[in-house]
């Protein structure tokens, strides 16, 4: 490697990914904002591990919308085709096995993490004043990700009683059940 | 980077002493360097699952792959029943007589492409036959027209030449018996020829190129 001397930041050179940056840092605050809230984001230099639950979250919301939409490109979201379409997820398509159990586990860890979040949060008063709105929206977002959970259980569910039930054994629901 | 981070530039250093002023940025570019390889990699290994999501399930390859067709007990003149299926398409397997054969070559009836100069076919079946094997003739069951399945005619299916062929019930085009349309009906073209090759005598593997 060249001596430190001749070393300088690679992202401030002039080569073709400042140029780049440059040119849209010109028109939108990409950089800016990048360092404002990630690279250069003001924190104390105390902070333990509790504190990553947060960017994990967001890993792994990231990991759910991309497995998710690769799982949507085979599921068939109906009565009918549900169950046979994850059998074939799971069979057939490549690494599909891959994909939905990256989904369903990411799914249990995605509680996981955000729930040791809020531990966090409760324990080292993270709501408190003047940060009560970033609580509430955090709620807001708990609220929605459990939503979200609950259309999967429901789904699931709708299966089961469809596909494992062919006769009384769902209080409420007899053989009228449509059976797929 | 801002000041106080100078902390961490400094941990490389020989003495151990703590001096604010001082940077290791070769030590620094090299974990920055090493950080992204790595990050690299892994994210070339995490985008293989799903690119290869994109590809071709295992049930789509079947339903696409090669068909083996044993035609033992085809006499001449017969076309192989039931008719077998490659990608979902009806192939016609027929055993042409010596008679027809030679009907074949002296190509005595009007024909809309009798050298079969467009590409209905692999190159080793652009000949008088359109086959491998001058006797057995393997085509896609499948007008050119608009897409009806014909039907095999033994014998007469041209009036003038006595020959058999495939007549297609939909809109009356004639094929002869090398899949060749008659010209003036309405298939544009001949019949295709799916690639194949020879397994055995009697065994024919369909959508597999080969020596045979």
């Amino acid at each position: 490697m060249s001596s430190p001397e001749q070393q300088e930041n690679w992202f401030k050179q002039d080569n073709w990914f400042s140029r780049s940056m440059g040119w849209v840092d010109a028109r939108f605050p990409a950089t800016e904002t990048f360092e404002y809230h990630m690279s250069r984001y003001y924190a104390p230099k105390n902070f333990n591990f509790f504190y990553y639950f947060g960017v994990f979250a967001m890993v792994v919301l990231v990991l759910q919308i991309v497995t998710g939409t690769w799982l949507t490109m085979n599921y068939v979201a109906s009565g009918e085709g549900a169950f046979a379409s994850v059998e074939y997820i799971m069979r057939d398509v490549e690494y599909g096995w891959l994909m939905r159990y990256l989904h369903s586990t990411g799914a249990s860890f995605f509680f996981i993490v955000v729930y040791l979040h809020m531990y966090r949060a409760l324990m080292y008063g993270s709501y408190r004043g003047p940060r009560e709105l970033l609580w509430l929206i955090g709620m807001v977002i708990f609220l929605a990700l459990m939503a979200e959970g609950f259309f999967w259980l429901s789904a699931a569910l709708g299966q089961y009683v469809l596909l494992g039930c062919p006769g009384d054994c769902v209080p409420g629901r007899s053989n009228s059940v449509r059976r797929a | 980077m801002s000041s106080d981070d100078a902390s961490l530039e400094n941990s490389g250093t020989q003495t151990g002493a703590f001096d604010p002023n001082v940077s290791n940025k070769s030590r620094r570019y090299f974990l920055i360097g090493a950080t992204s390889a790595l990050a690299a990699v892994g994210v070339v290994g995490a985008a293989v699952p799903f690119l290869s999501y994109w590809s071709p399930s295992a049930k789509a390859r079947a339903a696409g792959a090669p068909v083996k067709i044993d035609f033992s007990k085809l006499l001449p003149g017969e076309m192989l029943s039931p008719i077998q299926a490659w990608r979902g398409k009806p192939i016609f397997v027929v055993y042409r007589d010596d008679e027809a054969v030679e009907a074949l070559n002296e190509q005595p009836h009007d024909l809309a492409d009798p050298e079969s100069l467009k590409p209905m076919q692999p190159d080793y079946a652009q000949n008088a036959t359109r086959s491998r094997r001058p006797e057995i003739g393997i085509y896609v069951g499948i007008c050119t027209h608009l897409g009806c399945s014909p039907k095999y005619v033994e014998v007469d299916n041209f009036v003038a030449t006595k020959q058999g062929g495939f007549f297609c019930p939909c809109h009356g085009s004639r094929f002869d018996l090398a899949g060749r349309v008659g010209r003036g009906y309405p298939a544009p073209d001949n019949l295709e020829v799916p690639p194949y090759r020879f397994e055995s005598d009697t065994v024919v593997v369909i959508g597999e190129e080969g020596a045979a």
